[in-house]
């Protein structure tokens, strides 16, 4: 193995020249801008997996779950470290050595195994560390971590033992639990070196480390040029795992991981984890068929697990998760009006209508609710019509008050499709004090009034709109650069002009990110 | 190709740091006074905690002094200046998202996933302990709330400068114990030699992690700003958990409380549906936070931390209580079909009214622990009276910003005490008087809305 690429293995400081290969020239889209991001919770389950062929299992619950900020697990702003996370980084540092197989772990990455030998030594640290902190180490990093070899000595311990206290620092060290990049910026901006660049393309397509292909293609420089970029991205998009990502995009998106362990009135857990699964394999049938993201607002296929199936009026296949088709199935149509997305989009407390006004506006048009002014005060706005009256007729009577107007009619028609979802998804045409629900409406979107008469007219729209197309490219660009919306500008439409020529699918969609200027560049974007 | 290093049976890890093995069995004094909690500080150290309270006091219930809903604060009032005219226009705009994120920050977010700054507990820790503070923990936050659908701005209320979180409240009682008191080993017990190694081998395996963040946060570091911040707070973190992994001396001078049981209610994710109002027993809830400001009390003068926040429901609330309240005058059946927010959305006034003073006898509760003076510092004055104590909430009434009530304690004689306040004020004026008093450059919050130091606030 080489040390000859000491700009990428000494990012922490010494004496590394600080620039080295890169991507070829920028083409003039917008520059991009790094944010240093921890690992998921999903993600370390995934890297160590993949690089140390652990399951963790529901070990990896010794980390706190994640938080959604603006929607995405995996944002910069939101993956801190709280005292949670580093107990538990701790502790699974501790765990994961002892449930490694070491015969098949050395064998991948040392030629011999003695004790007090330096050769087998820094082999194990090299290799091991290559593929944990996913680029080569400096000198400096394999005497550091090898030096734990001598602590087992010290404690009579034996070479195994010195490889778990190796992997036990590994698995805490700031190399691994963060995608860090040289930020040194000579000029107006810097371009992603090779392994930073096979960090960035696997955390993106895989949710785990590069392996070892993906890091000889990065170490023979090819990832040096957008041609590069693509074609391995390409690569990438066709192995299995590819999958992670873009179920963790849904997960996301629609916030399902709330359906995880919880349970609702009329939902049991286990139900609750049907839905789930049942969401995510609907988006991911789209995916793996190639198909538009967006249109999967007015998909004809369902996932769902048997009991959902019933409530679509279709005969059950089973308990289990199972592909539905939706041609003869009036207002179900679409991933929206799927149970499990209408169970987490919905606020029973709030009141479901408001909320899912909400999750349309701000997730599927990527606006959001202005906010009220200082001097509101909700004392006028009671529970005058009585407790019958439904959620849409208070709407309704929002929209009469100029008070209310301003803020709830960005929002409130927006859910109105869905009157006659109740809060766990279920049909029904009457509301439990037999008022009658509907399903027709009309919203604004940019200057025009859209009509719609049923779920299907409704989700057809939001599909066809330019301006949930536009959120959807928004929401992916977060998605893989961990930015906030509003950090995000002209590269939006840049990516979105070549994203739709190439189909508007999600290999589109990462194809054309991985291939433009903000995913291959970074600019200082901050006073150092 | 190999590396050649310099080597030896006896590493330079194991020589410097190990060599002489881990104690970790702990001097424990029953004495109850401080003396020697802060170590060498002749002053007691400067520590600032925010208490807060979910959905705010309307105005007029304010006004109504000690005869309305504040009653239950009525034995601490010699010991804050309350509030009762708090201009939080700063929030920029109404409702749980701006008020949530703006108290104890002085601006209001455009978005309630994060704030626009970072909270005054943690502007303090900064500046006063730009290094790392000297504490096991450096921000403890603890809070009894269930929801958490809308935004971070819920749950969160100390907050980092960038506006991400700074952690996570604790909610269970255990949990809160086991991070404070879990990893000391009770005087008496023989070390265990296997045990001993297993914490030699920690040491080494944590002292070369360490190395490598304070080799990434350092000035040598090829890492942007942002980024070296980043890798300086996870320092922070192991720096806590060594503290708390190799416990040495840190609990001389306090008493260890016994183990708590858990009350019985749902406690985080797994417990709480994200969008639902939930209902709990009210009995339960308040045993739950009152064990955690009973083990907070205790965490603050043991010096276990000096920095962070006790929440009693969260911005927005969103729990629906059952059963009854048994105030001094007068006994309240919690009407259980209804969130504590649906009460104030609705203008209930009654069932608002009766809430309000359930919140209040709560936090005057966590008060009287912190005013406990069975546990006199060394200079014989009470935590309460020693430390920064700011009691504040998210609205006025109704979702408005005006009237937001706020409380400050006398932190250590820097604050006049003992009376409500009823001058005009803005929060952010509040906030900026208390880190100035702490010699503290600089303001916190939104300029456009600082008026200046509160002055008569000074002792």
């Amino acid at each position: 193995m080489g040390l000859a690429s000491a700009c990428l293995g000494n990012i922490g400081g010494g004496d590394g020249d600080g620039d080295g290969p890169g991507l070829d020239e920028p083409v003039g889209e917008v520059l991009g801008r790094w944010s240093t991001r921890r690992l998921t919770k999903e993600q370390y389950r995934f890297t160590v997996q993949d690089v140390l062929g652990v399951n963790l299992g529901s070990e990896i619950d010794r980390l706190p779950t994640e938080t959604r900020t603006e929607g995405f697990t995996n944002s910069a702003l939101g993956l801190v470290v709280t005292t949670d996370h580093a107990d538990g980084f701790f502790e699974l540092a501790e765990i994961v050595p002892e449930a490694i197989d070491y015969g098949v772990l050395l064998g991948e990455h040392t030629s011999c195994q003695t004790l007090g030998e330096d050769a087998c030594e820094t082999e194990l640290v090299q290799s091991l560390g290559e593929a944990l902190f996913r680029r080569p180490l400096s000198e400096e990093e394999v005497v550091t971590f090898a030096e734990l070899f001598d602590t087992a000595e010290a404690e009579e311990l034996t070479y195994v033992d010195g490889a778990k206290l190796v992997i036990q620092a590994m698995l805490q060290s700031p190399q691994f639990l963060y995608q860090l990049e040289d930020e040194t910026i000579d000029g107006a901006y810097r371009k992603v070196q090779s392994y930073e660049m096979a960090s960035r393309l696997s955390y993106l397509i895989w949710q785990s480390a590069p392996d070892a292909a993906l890091r000889k293609v990065a170490a023979e420089g090819g990832l040096d040029t957008r041609e590069g970029v693509l074609a391995e991205a390409e690569r990438m998009l066709e192995v299995a795992k590819s999958t992670r990502s873009s179920a963790r995009f849904v997960r996301d998106w629609f916030a399902l991981d709330a359906l995880d362990g919880t349970a609702r009135e009329g939902l049991t857990v286990d139900m609750a984890r049907g839905l789930l699964d049942g969401a995510v394999a609907t988006y991911q049938s789209h995916v793996d068929e190639g198909l538009p993201i967006a249109s999967v607002l007015d998909t004809q296929v369902a996932y769902l697990p048997g009991f959902a199936a019933e409530w679509y009026g279709l005969p059950s296949k089973g308990e289990g998760v199972e592909r539905y088709e939706l041609d003869d199935v009036q207002e179900r149509v679409g991933i929206l009006s799927h149970p499990g997305t209408m169970t987490t989009i919905s606020d029973r407390d709030l009141g479901g209508l408001v909320a899912r006004g909400l999750f349309v506006m701000e997730h599927l048009m990527c606006r959001h609710a202005l906010t009220p002014p200082p001097d509101l005060n909700l004392s006028d706005f009671t529970t005058h019509l009585g407790p019958e009256a439904t959620e849409r007729a208070y709407s309704e009577d929002r929209m009469a008050n100029n008070s209310c107007k301003g803020c709830h009619l960005q929002f409130d028609p927006l859910a109105y499709a869905f009157e006659r979802f109740d809060g766990i998804g279920r049909y029904q045409t009457e509301s439990e004090t037999g008022q009658p629900l509907f399903s027709d409406g009309e919203f604004i979107d940019g200057s025009e009034t859209y009509s719609f008469e049923t779920v299907d007219e409704y989700v057809s729209l939001l599909a066809e709109s330019d301006s949930v197309q536009r959120c959807v490219t928004k929401k992916h660009l977060m998605f893989a650069l961990g930015h906030r919306g509003e950090d995000l500008g002209p590269e939006i439409e840049q990516v979105h002009e070549r994203f739709i020529a190439a189909g508007g699918t999600y290999e589109a969609m990462v194809l054309a990110i991985v291939a433009h200027d903000v995913f291959r560049t970074a600019t200082l974007g901050e006073t150092p | 190709m190999t590396i050649r290093r310099y080597r030896n049976v006896l590493s330079r890890r194991t020589l410097l740091r190990g060599a002489g093995g881990v104690a970790i069995a702990l001097p424990f004094v029953e004495a109850m006074r401080a003396s020697s909690v802060w170590g060498a500080e002749p002053e007691p150290p400067a520590r600032c905690i925010t208490l807060f309270f979910g959905l705010g006091l309307p105005k007029a219930m304010q006004q109504e002094g000690f005869s309305g809903p504040l009653e239950p604060l009525a034995p601490h009032a010699s010991k804050l200046r309350m509030f009762r005219n708090v201009d939080m226009s700063e929030a920029r705009g109404a409702g749980h998202p701006a008020g949530g994120t703006c108290v104890f920050v002085g601006e209001g977010s455009s978005n309630g996933e994060y704030s626009a700054g970072a909270s005054i507990d943690q502007v303090m820790k900064k500046a006063l302990h730009p290094n790392g503070v000297p504490t096991p923990i450096g921000t403890l936050a603890v809070g009894n709330f269930f929801r958490r659908a809308h935004g971070l701005y819920q749950r969160i209320r100390c907050w980092n400068e960038d506006g991400s979180r700074t952690v996570e409240p604790i909610e269970a009682p255990s949990e809160l114990f086991a991070q404070l008191f879990g990893n000391f080993q009770q005087p008496g017990s023989e070390p265990d030699p296997e045990q001993q190694r297993k914490q030699r081998l920690r040491r080494s395996v944590l002292d070369t992690v360490v190395d490598e963040y304070e080799r990434y946060a350092g000035a040598s570091s090829k890492l942007g700003a942002e980024s070296r911040v980043k890798i300086a707070d996870h320092l922070e973190r192991i720096r806590e958990l060594e503290k708390r992994v190799f416990a040495e001396d840190v609990l001389e001078g306090c008493q260890v409380p016994d183990e708590p049981t858990d009350p019985d209610l749902p406690y985080g994710l797994s417990g709480a549906t994200e969008y639902d109002a939930v209902q709990v027993s009210a009995a339960s809830f308040q045993a739950a936070y009152r064990l955690n400001a009973e083990l907070y009390a205790m965490a603050l003068r043991c010096d276990l931390v000096r920095f962070g926040n006790l929440m009693f429901e969260s911005s927005g609330g969103h729990t629906a209580f059952s059963g009854t309240y048994e105030a001094p005058s007068h006994s309240y059946e919690f009407r259980s079909e209804a969130s504590d927010h649906n009460n104030w959305h609705e203008s209930r006034e009654y069932d608002m009214r009766w809430h309000a003073h359930f919140f209040q006898s709560n936090i005057a509760y966590a008060l009287s622990q912190l005013d406990d003076d069975d546990y006199l510092e060394e200079n014989g004055n009470t935590v309460l009276e020693n430390a920064l104590v700011v009691l504040g909430t998210e609205t006025g009434t109704n979702h408005d910003m005006d009237g937001v009530f706020h409380a400050v304690s006398g932190a250590n004689g820097r604050f006049e005490v003992g009376d409500f306040d009823d001058a005009r004020v803005n929060a952010v004026d509040i906030y900026n008087t208390c880190i100035h008093a702490y010699d503290i450059d600089g303001n916190i919050g939104s300029q456009a809305h600082y008026n200046g130091d509160v002055t008569r606030m000074l002792a």
